[in-house]
């Protein structure tokens, strides 16, 4: 079987740079290719035009904060069907329901173990529906 | 007045004569009636005091066995309660206020008594009357005195509770000062602990056959997880901890609670003794804190015993009697005096708590442990849950000898709920 992993696409929305330059770094090294953006905006822009096959996805953020961001991608048809990763410092079970209520596939408490992150996108990618032959 | 007794006089003169005018003019008093007894000596006459009640003493200033102001004296000391009439053969002013100010009532001068029929009586009503007015005013004073002396105590008690109270209050804000930090903070040191992580993460495959390398790789990895650790025990510290009451055997949670620390007391060279009576009253309790707070004095004990001891864990229902500590008619207190609790009762033999640090043991983040063994949440998180069941934590503790803890929880019949849920606190209780 090929890298599951390998020519998959994911974008990392997170406003801390090093945390996009260690993971980014990370998620190459398993084939994977990334996309970064450092705020909501750029990451939905950079989701409907590159239709990744996983977003990484920051809570606490300028602006525009992940939950918003998480919302406005479940609210566009060109987005709504890429699964997310919440991946946060936020912890409470209200957070974890928040996360899981805006539509996210899974909830990851920082600090993990890349371990665990590859796991929780194995399973993302497996819900990943087959992209639309056609424009909508 | 009319069915007065008649009053008991004491008569002290040894003038026979004077003796006999005197009782004379006493008995012709119709409307004073009035029984005289009649000695001739002081001594007698302090025999009669000692026997019966006196009602009022005449008493001449010169008797064979005292003299002058003398016999006043010895009256009014043996018998300050007692009236005394003193009779002179003169009007000699130094003598009579001599007289009045050693306790005499009043006087009069022996000559007018035949003469002046109702001075006698008059004189022996008004000392009467006026030694009642006294007394009657001093039982008074006695008691305004007692009523404000029990007063001041009552103040004392009450200044006493708010002083408690405040204290009380400080710790609830230091608490919620320190979750609102620990919110605050958590995100800012989660997310650089994360960055930390995922280079160790990165580096480690890069540093396969370096071993001193993946060491401190290693190294690293721990030193992130107990930090995170303890930003964990803040959140979880300062999260609302949402109380699933039910009513439960306390039995079953002590037991619980046991059974997941019991492994670590053998190594430790910890005794357990246990006095765990199945078939009390079910609590109204969250099992799973409750389990917790227990878990954190079991191995508090444990940690206070490093050369091993004896661990006892007792279990009974008590009936609370009044106290400033919560347990009062006040809205405040958590029982009404007389109210039963289940009290879980955990004790040591271990180093106990220096006198100094026991006012700051249910503060967050104190601690007396090494850095890196305990962040000193433990018993803050246990007083806070505690506090949320509406129960009460006692503490006591004695250096070198041990220190016990004592657990107060609500009976599941007394309504119990979580603390600021309703005004059941402040309502009466046990009338059905």
């Amino acid at each position: 079987m090929a890298e599951p992993s390998a020519g998959r696409t994911i974008l990392v929305i997170d406003d801390e740079s090093n945390a996009r330059r260690v993971i980014k770094l990370l998620l190459e090294r398993e084939q994977f290719r990334v996309l970064t953006a450092a705020n909501g905006d750029e990451g939905l822009i950079l989701a409907k035009v590159e239709r990744p096959d996983v977003v990484l996805l920051d809570v606490i953020m300028p602006k525009m904060n992940g939950y918003e961001t998480l919302r406005r991608m479940k609210d566009d048809t060109d987005t709504q069907a890429i699964p997310v990763i919440v991946v946060t410092a936020k912890v409470t079970e209200h957070d974890i329901a928040t996360s899981y209520r805006l539509g996210a596939v899974a909830h990851l408490e920082k600090p993990y173990e890349t371990g665990d992150l590859l796991q929780k996108i194995q399973m993302a990618l497996q819900l990943r529906q087959p992209p639309q032959s056609a424009g909508a | 007045m009319d069915t007065a007794p008649p009053l008991q006089l004491l008569l002290i003169e040894d003038t026979v004569a004077d003796a006999e005018t005197i009782r004379r003019v006493m008995a012709e008093a119709k409307n004073l009636p009035a029984d005289v007894e009649w000695v001739s000596q002081l001594t007698q006459g302090l025999d009669v005091l000692g026997q019966r009640p006196i009602d009022l003493v005449l008493t001449d200033l010169s008797l064979p066995d005292a003299r002058g102001i003398d016999s006043v004296k010895r009256l009014h000391a043996s018998h300050p309660a007692v009236p005394i009439i003193v009779l002179t053969a003169s009007d000699d002013e130094a003598t009579i206020s001599r007289a009045l100010e050693t306790g005499a009532q009043d006087f009069i001068v022996k000559g007018y008594i035949e003469v002046y029929r109702d001075l006698l009586p008059r004189a022996v009503r008004y000392a009467v009357e006026r030694k009642r007015a006294q007394e009657k005013e001093k039982a008074l004073l006695a008691r305004a005195a007692a009523s404000e002396f029990q007063r001041t105590a009552e103040l004392n008690a009450a200044y006493e509770r708010l002083k408690r109270t405040q204290a009380l209050l400080i710790q609830s804000e230091k608490l919620a000062a320190v979750g609102q930090l620990a919110s605050g903070i958590a995100h800012e040191v989660k997310n650089p602990l994360n960055i930390i992580l995922q280079c160790v993460n990165y580096l480690e495959p890069e540093m396969a056959d370096r071993e001193k390398a993946r060491e401190m790789l290693e190294i690293i990895r721990e030193a992130v997880k107990s930090a995170d650790k303890i930003i964990r025990g803040l959140l979880d510290f300062s999260r609302p901890m949402p109380l699933e009451l039910k009513p439960t055997p306390i039995a079953l949670v002590v037991n619980s609670a046991l059974l997941l620390v019991e492994a670590r007391f053998a190594p430790c060279m910890v005794r357990l003794t246990k006095d765990v009576p199945e078939g009390l009253p079910p609590v109204m309790v969250d099992a799973g804190q409750i389990q917790q707070v227990l878990i954190n004095l079991f191995l508090n004990s444990l940690d206070a015993m490093p050369n091993g001891g004896e661990l006892r864990v007792r279990v009974v229902l008590e009936p609370q009697r009044e106290s400033g500590d919560g347990v009062g008619v006040r809205s405040t207190d958590m029982f009404r005096p007389g109210q039963l609790a289940v009290v879980v009762e955990v004790s040591d033999t271990g180093m106990g708590i220096a006198a100094q640090h026991l006012t700051n043991v249910f503060d967050p983040f104190f601690t007396t442990k090494a850095p890196g063994e305990g962040v000193g949440l433990g018993l803050a998180i246990t007083a806070a849950i505690i506090e949320n069941h509406r129960g009460l934590i006692q503490l006591q503790s004695e250096e070198n000898k041990g220190t016990t803890v004592r657990i107060l929880l609500p009976l599941a019949g007394d309504g119990a709920g979580p603390a600021g849920s309703g005004g059941q606190a402040s309502k009466g209780r046990g009338d059905g």
